[in-house]
């Protein structure tokens, strides 16, 4: 789970999607997992995933490094279809549905940098869950490196070797709890930010000004093609 | 995977439907109250162990395909409350990652946030009897064991018919479903609650999911109690 990486993908991309406003591409998210829900169709979900991917290969997203992100959903449908679950669905259908809608969120991820994903989800959000979202993501990429940095220090130090689990296991943890212990220091400084500037709900203050361009033509497109190709089948 | 992230298509609407509306509602609840009580100081908080949080799940515990999660530790150090607030904004992050679909964020927030409040309780509970490594570690053991049993919960209510819940919660009986179904049971006064849960109950599902999960319910409790240990140490007053 790279968020950092994800994130990094998403800021640097010079892909049309990359290009398109927030709200187009949820535009385009809302009507796909809205039909990939409630179809039952193989046919359906299979073109769906062909359309997904052809989206991925569009982005020039690095496809072989994120897959691994949809082994999760993979794990659980193939799980849920192998039990015997799901009701009415065929197991394929089951399965291409938790990875279809995985891989369209990771694909908004991927082309959608995190604040410009915030600014659109404060508009249905409460203000003081935004709020805590942002201080969230700031936090993180300010542990990470701290994290990092101690994961360098055990490796150079030979506190993380190949087969010897529970030696690495003990390190991991001493790491985690001593970022745990910077995260008290960078809640107070934080706090004190909050203080010294007089919060008030919704510090994120305005919302981004939606800047439409020819790009937001792809994922408006691509959302109406998946309702049509929807009720064709 | 010592608990479970629900994935987007594979749940009934009506589940992740009122799995959304209990979850919206515990959480305007919450933080109404938080907006309410000038808890200014908890705010960033929240958000530092949100990302914490995320944190651990970043890192890659070798062959195993296992991740941490610190969802007790969370409960523990910030409550239930504010811990609900704090698993759904993980998951939210977690969703746009394909770890739980998006549908699901609320189910799954029930879930997670479950396991925080018991950790919680568990923690605060055995604290008087236990030194804090042995009441983190079993407070954590309990949580992640009945928050597993309560997806499992979720799971069989997904295969339970909207007739059988009609005649579980005592509504108009509409008809049978299932051609095999015989109700005669139920008919002689046999719970039908009962009844309905044996025939549904996914068992081979749950047994694979249960022998999948148990690596990583030991690996977080000793993760967990650990961290507590570690913090009791240097930071005596966080408890």
């Amino acid at each position: 789970m790279d968020l950092a990486y994800l994130d990094y993908l998403a800021a640097h991309g010079e892909s049309p999607l990359h290009k398109a406003s927030a709200p187009s591409k949820f535009f385009m998210l809302f009507i796909f997992i809205s039909f990939i829900i409630i179809s039952h169709s193989v046919i359906f979900l299979a073109l769906s995933g062909l359309i997904i991917l052809t989206l991925f290969a569009l982005s020039k997203l690095p496809i072989k490094k994120i897959l691994h992100l949809l082994f999760y959903p993979l794990f659980f449908s193939s799980v849920f279809a192998l039990s015997g679950l799901g009701g009415t669905l065929s197991p394929a259908a089951l399965v291409l549905k938790a990875v279809n809608t995985a891989a369209l969120l990771i694909l908004l991820l991927c082309t959608t940098p995190y604040y410009r994903i915030f600014s659109l989800l404060s508009v249905f959000l409460p203000a003081l869950l935004v709020d805590i979202l942002f201080i969230s993501y700031r936090s993180f990429f300010l542990l990470i490196r701290q994290l990092s940095g101690l994961f360098t220090a055990l490796r150079l130090r030979g506190g993380l070797q190949r087969g010897r689990f529970l030696s690495n296991l003990k390190n991991i943890t001493s790491a985690l709890a001593v970022t745990l212990l910077r995260s008290f220091e960078l809640n107070e400084r934080l706090y004190q930010v909050i203080q010294l500037r007089g919060y008030r709900q919704g510090f994120v203050g305005q919302r981004e000004k939606i800047l439409w361009s020819s790009c937001d033509l792809l994922p408006l497109l691509v959302g109406t093609a998946a309702g049509l190709i929807f009720f064709l089948l | 995977m010592s608990h479970l992230h629900f994935p987007d298509g594979v749940l009934p609407v009506y589940l992740w439907g009122a799995g959304l509306i209990i979850t919206g509602v515990i959480l305007a609840v919450i933080l109404y109250r938080l907006g309410k009580q000038d808890q200014v100081k908890k705010l960033p908080l929240v958000g530092v162990l949100v990302a914490v949080m995320l944190l651990a799940m970043s890192i890659p515990l070798g062959f195993l395909p296992y991740h941490l999660n610190l969802t007790v530790l969370s409960g523990i150090i910030l409550g239930p409350a504010l811990a609900f607030v704090a698993v759904f904004i993980v998951n939210l992050f977690l969703s746009f990652m394909g770890h739980g679909g998006i549908t699901v964020v609320g189910l799954n927030t029930l879930v997670i946030g479950l396991e925080a409040a018991i950790g919680f309780v568990g923690f605060s509970l055995l604290k008087p009897f236990f030194r804090p490594t042995g009441a983190a570690a079993a407070a954590t053991l309990c949580a992640l064991i009945l928050s597993i049993i309560f997806a499992f919960g979720i799971v069989t209510a997904s295969q339970l018919s909207y007739t059988e819940i009609m005649e579980v919660t005592g509504g108009e009986h509409v008809g049978c479903t299932h051609p095999g179904h015989d109700h005669s049971d139920s008919q002689h006064g046999a719970n039908p609650l009962v009844e309905a849960l044996k025939e549904n109950t996914p068992v081979g599902f749950i047994q694979i999911m249960s022998a999948a999960a148990l690596p990583g319910i030991l690996l977080e409790t000793i993760v967990v109690a650990f961290i507590i240990g570690y913090l009791a140490r240097v930071k005596p007053g966080l408890f």
